[in-house]
């Protein structure tokens, strides 16, 4: 080792620079799983329908603090707009491209709740602006408070299921459907990029590509 | 005019640092934008998406012990319970929030002994838990708030806690930049001035009363960041009736905490001992790269604190 404290510094800086300038790993508190049902017209893809299953925790708060034990209309008006409507301002966590062109919805329509064993879902519609003939999307909360993606095989699996996560895959998340007699799309996924935030980490995302069939 | 020098110019990296927050943070500019940049993104695809998948199953975890405590399969679940938090706080202090970029900071920038990692480390561990605790009891056993609105009022601790960062990182910065490197190996003429030397000396002993009430005030500042994580676990076994477990599985998450932390202190001195060596023969050369040291580690001290605390505050007030 150099005797001189600046090449020393220069010799270990590399070190500090990746110790400092990587992003921290952002961790979620709220887990979601989404589900994807491309629908196609004969014009082209004309709307997403999302089903969102909640983890076990969030399904225990939203149970406690809106005092749900079962889902009626009532109910389901009270998630909406208590624990729903907010995301908005995320737009819904869904980042789509239709035809080359970005689209954030500020609308979604029939929104509904449900629980599912003891999971809260939800299920709600977003409708393109247009009929596209390709739309890319991705679910993800830049803040990464919220892990939203697909289901994962063996994501049920107990603490000596943790070190086998590197042959985890998703389920099956995406399906397909037509209306007026349309030819249902054509989609596939990915694993995407992995997103960065300055503020809040770095985490990854999957891919969503959806081709209108003619 | 030196305070004044002084003055101007922590005013202006203050502000240069404010204005690089409010470019760079997603939430600042107002739209998701930079989340999408690959900016600094070290992390390959497939070693990022296997993170979210063990995150994912150590979730998973947790909840399914504290849900067959809740059942009643009483020391197989615990045991699990426990290993499962201790692993999850070895590994969450990675995340954003849990200090680790403060104390690997101020470890580079600070002279100190491997024993001090371990005490930061103890410090900020047991400071996350109490904080996490206290929040739990404090706002939904005492004063009977729901559990989102638990979450959403910590986020205003969280929020002092980031600026309380911030301001403490101008407070290592202004010594940082005081901290002028002296000369050590005057032996010739010692007796010329020899006063010197005394200032010299009490200025030392001073600054180090200094820096160890920094150093206290700032891990106890990045301790007042409740974790989160913690604060679920404590209120999903509150919900089904197995709190003893979740304090259990929040002291195991400490733990882990500590470990980490520790290890990142105890690395981040040796880095600094490599490059300054003995603090006490340092000649001039040495103590211009501890200074240089100094003032970098303040300066992402201010950084972190203040990244944290604008996005904290956008999304609070956005």
């Amino acid at each position: 080792m150099p005797k001189c404290p600046f090449v020393k510094l220069l010799i270990i800086s590399p070190l500090l620079l990746l110790g400092f300038m990587h992003p921290a790993l952002a961790h979620p508190h709220v887990w979601v799983d989404y589900y994807v049902d491309a629908v196609s017209s004969k014009e082209g893809i004309t709307k997403l329908k999302f089903r969102w299953h909640f983890d076990d925790m969030f399904t225990s708060m939203v149970e406690e603090d809106f005092n749900i034990k079962s889902i009626t209309p009532k109910n389901v008006n009270t998630l909406r707009d208590s624990a729903f409507s907010n995301l908005k301002n995320y737009h819904y966590y869904t980042y789509i491209k239709f035809d080359g062109k970005e689209f954030e919805p500020k609308e979604i329509s029939d929104f509904g709740a449900l629980l599912k064993g003891k999971n809260l879902e939800y299920t709600f519609t977003i409708i393109l602006p247009h009929p596209a003939k390709e739309v890319e999307l991705s679910l993800y909360d830049p803040e990464f408070y919220v892990d939203i993606g697909p289901p994962m095989l063996g994501a049920e699996s107990d603490s000596v299921g943790i070190m086998s996560s590197a042959t985890m895959k998703p389920k099956p998340f995406i399906t397909t459907s037509s209306s007026d007699g349309a030819k249902a799309p054509t989609c596939e996924y990915h694993a995407g990029q992995p997103r960065v935030s300055q503020t809040w980490g770095a985490f990854a995302v999957y891919v969503v590509n959806c081709h209108a069939s003619t | 005019m030196n305070k004044l020098l002084h003055t101007v110019l922590m005013i202006a990296i203050t502000l240069g640092l404010l204005c690089a927050v409010a470019s760079a943070d997603p939430f600042v500019s107002g739209r998701p934008s930079e989340v999408n940049s690959s900016y600094m993104n070290l992390f390959s695809t497939p070693f990022m998406h296997q993170i979210i998948n063990i995150q994912r199953q150590i979730h998973q975890a947790i909840t399914d012990k504290i849900e067959a405590l809740k059942e009643g399969q009483s020391l197989t679940a615990l045991w699990g319970l426990l290993l499962i938090s201790l692993g999850y706080g070895v590994f969450h202090v990675l995340a954003p929030g849990h200090g680790k970029v403060i104390v690997s900071s101020y470890f580079l920038g600070n002279q100190a002994r491997w024993r001090d990692g371990v005490w930061a480390g103890l410090l900020m561990a047991i400071g996350h838990t109490i904080t996490a605790v206290g929040v739990v009891v404090a706002l939904y056993l005492v004063l009977g708030l729901g559990q989102f609105k638990v979450l959403d009022d910590a986020r205003y601790i969280e929020l002092v806690g980031y600026g309380m960062i911030a301001i403490i990182g101008l407070w290592l910065l202004q010594r940082a930049i005081r901290n002028k490197p002296k000369c050590n190996v005057c032996g010739h003429g010692h007796h010329h001035h020899g006063h010197d030397h005394e200032a010299q000396d009490s200025g030392t002993d001073e600054a180090m009363n200094i820096k160890s009430k920094q150093a206290m005030s700032l891990f106890a500042a990045a301790s007042l960041v409740p974790c989160t994580g913690s604060m679920i676990i404590l209120l999903f076994t509150l919900a089904n009736g197995v709190l003893w477990a979740g304090i259990l599985a929040v002291i195991a998450i400490a733990l882990g905490m500590w470990g980490t932390i520790t290890a990142i202190g105890t690395v981040s001195i040796f880095l600094r001992h490599v490059v300054v060596g003995n603090e006490e023969d340092a000649n001039t050369k040495h103590q211009w790269v501890s200074r240089a040291l100094g003032i970098t580690a303040a300066l992402i001290v201010i950084a972190t604190g203040g990244l944290l605390f604008a996005g904290t505050l956008y999304s609070l007030t956005g």
